[in-house]
C-alpha cells in the first residue's frame, strides 16, 4: 500500500467510512500481532493487546498528523499497549510460551557459515524458545526498541522520531538490548561463548 | 579500538547503520578475534529469530472490525458544533472539588482513596445536534491512581493530594471548538478513563471522546500538578 493510498484511507475513516479501517487492519495486523506476541509472550494475549492497538488507533485516529508513517504510528501505539497490559497484570515473570511456536512453519535461517546454524528442528525450537524467553527478561525500554528494529524494520532515524531520542541513543540501546539478550542466553544455555568478548 | 567498540559497530551494520569503511574494518577484526566472531555468531542467529514473523490469528480482523463497529464514530475535535453545551460525562464533565472527600480504605493500605462525586449528564449525540440535558446523577468513582504519558515517558501519580488537585484543575467549564492542537500529555484515571491534555495558540483543551473541552485549570498550574 502506498502512502498515498494509506492517507486516503485514514481521511475515509475519519470521516466516517468504517469499512476502510479494515483495509489497515489487514494491511497492518501481521506485524502488530507480532511485536504483541513478542511483547507479551503468549499468543492469547497478544491477540487480547492486537485487537486493543487497532481499536485506540480507531478511536485516536484524528491524531495521527501523518507526519509519520502510520506504520510507524500504529507498531509505537501497540508497544504502548502491551508495556500497559505487562505493567497491569504483572506477568513479566511467569509467561509460558506453551501456545508459542510454529511447528507448522518450520524455522528457515538463512546464516553464513560463520554462523550458528540449528543442525536438528528440536535445536531449531529451542533456540526460538530461548530467545523469547530471554527477551522478556529485557527491561521493557530494550525490548520494545529492538521489536522496533527488528520486527518492523524501522531505520534509526525513523526510530529516533518516533520515541524522541537521538540517534545515538536508539544505536547505544538496541546494542544494549542485543548484548543483554546474548548474556541471558548465554547464562541459560551457556552456548554462544558470549563471556570471552564481555569487557 | 576495543571489542566492546566493535561490538556495538557489529549491531549497527546488522541493522545496516554502518558505513563501507567501518563495516570493512569489523570484517577485518572479527576474522582475527574469536569472541567478536562469537558475538556475531550470537547476533546474527537472535536477529534472525526475533525478525521470524508468525501469521496473525484468522480472527484478529473481524474481531477488531466487530469492536470498532460497536464505537459509535464521532467528528474529529475541529467539527465540534454543539457551542457552548456542557455535555460528557465523568472526568470531563464536573468533577467538584467540593464534593470529593478523602478516605483510605485501611489503615495498611498506604495507597489513599480519593473518592469524588461526578456528576454525570446526559451525552449529546451527534445525530440529535441538540442538548438533551438530563438530570444530573451522582457517580462515585474511586481513583487510586492516575497514569500519564507525557514527552515519551511514562509515569503513575499515586498521592493523594497530587491527585485531587490534578483532577480538580481538569473540571470542565464549557465545551469549546478547538483545532490545530499539540498533545502536551495523555492521561488515563482509573475508573475514569483517558484523556489527552492538548494546548493550542489559544489556551489549554482537554480532549475526550474527539469533544475539546476548557479546563477549570491553566496549562502552567496543570503541569505543575503533573509534577
Amino acid at each position: 500500500m502506498t502512502r498515498e493510498e494509506e492517507t486516503r484511507l485514514i481521511n475515509s475513516v475519519i470521516n466516517g467510512n468504517v469499512e476502510d479501517f479494515e483495509l489497515l487492519v489487514l494491511e497492518h495486523q501481521k506485524l502488530v500481532y507480532n511485536i504483541a506476541l513478542k511483547m507479551v509472550g503468549n499468543a492469547h494475549d497478544a491477540e487480547d493487546v492486537a485487537q486493543d492497538a487497532f481499536v485506540k488507533a480507531y478511536n485516536s485516529l484524528q491524531n495521527f498528523r501523518g507526519d509519520s508513517k502510520f506504520s510507524v504510528w500504529i507498531y509505537r501505539l501497540t508497544s504502548n499497549v502491551a508495556l500497559d497490559f505487562l505493567r497491569t497484570k504483572k506477568r513479566h515473570n511467569h509467561i509460558s510460551f506453551s501456545q508459542y511456536n510454529t511447528e507448522d512453519e518450520p524455522m528457515e535461517i538463512e546464516v553464513s557459515d560463520s554462523r550458528y546454524a540449528p543442525e536438528t528442528e528440536f535445536e531449531k525450537k529451542e533456540l526460538q524458545e530461548a530467545v523469547n524467553r530471554g527477551l522478556l527478561e529485557l527491561p521493557p525500554d530494550h525490548r520494545e526498541i529492538l521489536l522496533l528494529r527488528e520486527l518492523s524494520g524501522l531505520s534509526y532515524d525513523e526510530i529516533a522520531e518516533r520515541l524522541e531520542l537521538e540517534y545515538g541513543t536508539v544505536k547505544s540501546r538496541i546494542f544494549r538490548a542485543r548484548k543483554k539478550l546474548c548474556n541471558i542466553l548465554e547464562k541459560d544455555w551457556n552456548f554462544y561463548g558470549f563471556s570471552s568478548s564481555k569487557k | 579500538m576495543d571489542c566492546e567498540k566493535y561490538l556495538e559497530i557489529m549491531s549497527a551494520m546488522i541493522d545496516g547503520e554502518v558505513s563501507e569503511d567501518e563495516q570493512k574494518e569489523l570484517m577485518l577484526h572479527i576474522k582475527n578475534c574469536k569472541a567478536c566472531k562469537s558475538a556475531y555468531d550470537a547476533f546474527t542467529a537472535i536477529s534472525a529469530e526475533l525478525s521470524e514473523l508468525v501469521e496473525a490469528p484468522e480472527n484478529l480482523c473481524k474481531n477488531v472490525m466487530s469492536e470498532v463497529k460497536k464505537t459509535k464514530k464521532r467528528p474529529r475535535p475541529h467539527f465540534i458544533r454543539y457551542g457552548a453545551i456542557a455535555a460528557c460525562f465523568a472526568l470531563v464533565a464536573y468533577v467538584g472539588m467540593d464534593s470529593i472527600s478523602m478516605q483510605s480504605d485501611s489503615a495498611d493500605t498506604a495507597m489513599a482513596t480519593a473518592e469524588m462525586a461526578v456528576t454525570q449528564r446526559s451525552i449529546v449525540t451527534e445525530e440529535s445536534g441538540a442538548a438533551d440535558m438530563a438530570e444530573p446523577k451522582q457517580t462515585a468513582v474511586k481513583v487510586e491512581q492516575i497514569e500519564v504519558r507525557q514527552d515519551g515517558e511514562e509515569k503513575i501519580i499515586v498521592e493523594e493530594e497530587q491527585i485531587i488537585e490534578l483532577l480538580g484543575l481538569l473540571r470542565i467549564q464549557e465545551v469549546s471548538p478547538c483545532e490545530n492542537y499539540d498533545i502536551i500529555a495523555n492521561l488515563s484515571v482509573e475508573g475514569l478513563g483517558e484523556l489527552d491534555i492538548v494546548k493550542t495558540d489559544e489556551d489549554v483543551y482537554c480532549i475526550r471522546d474527539n469533544k475539546a473541552y476548557l479546563p477549570v485549570g491553566t496549562m502552567d498550574e496543570i503541569m505543575t500538578a503533573i509534577g
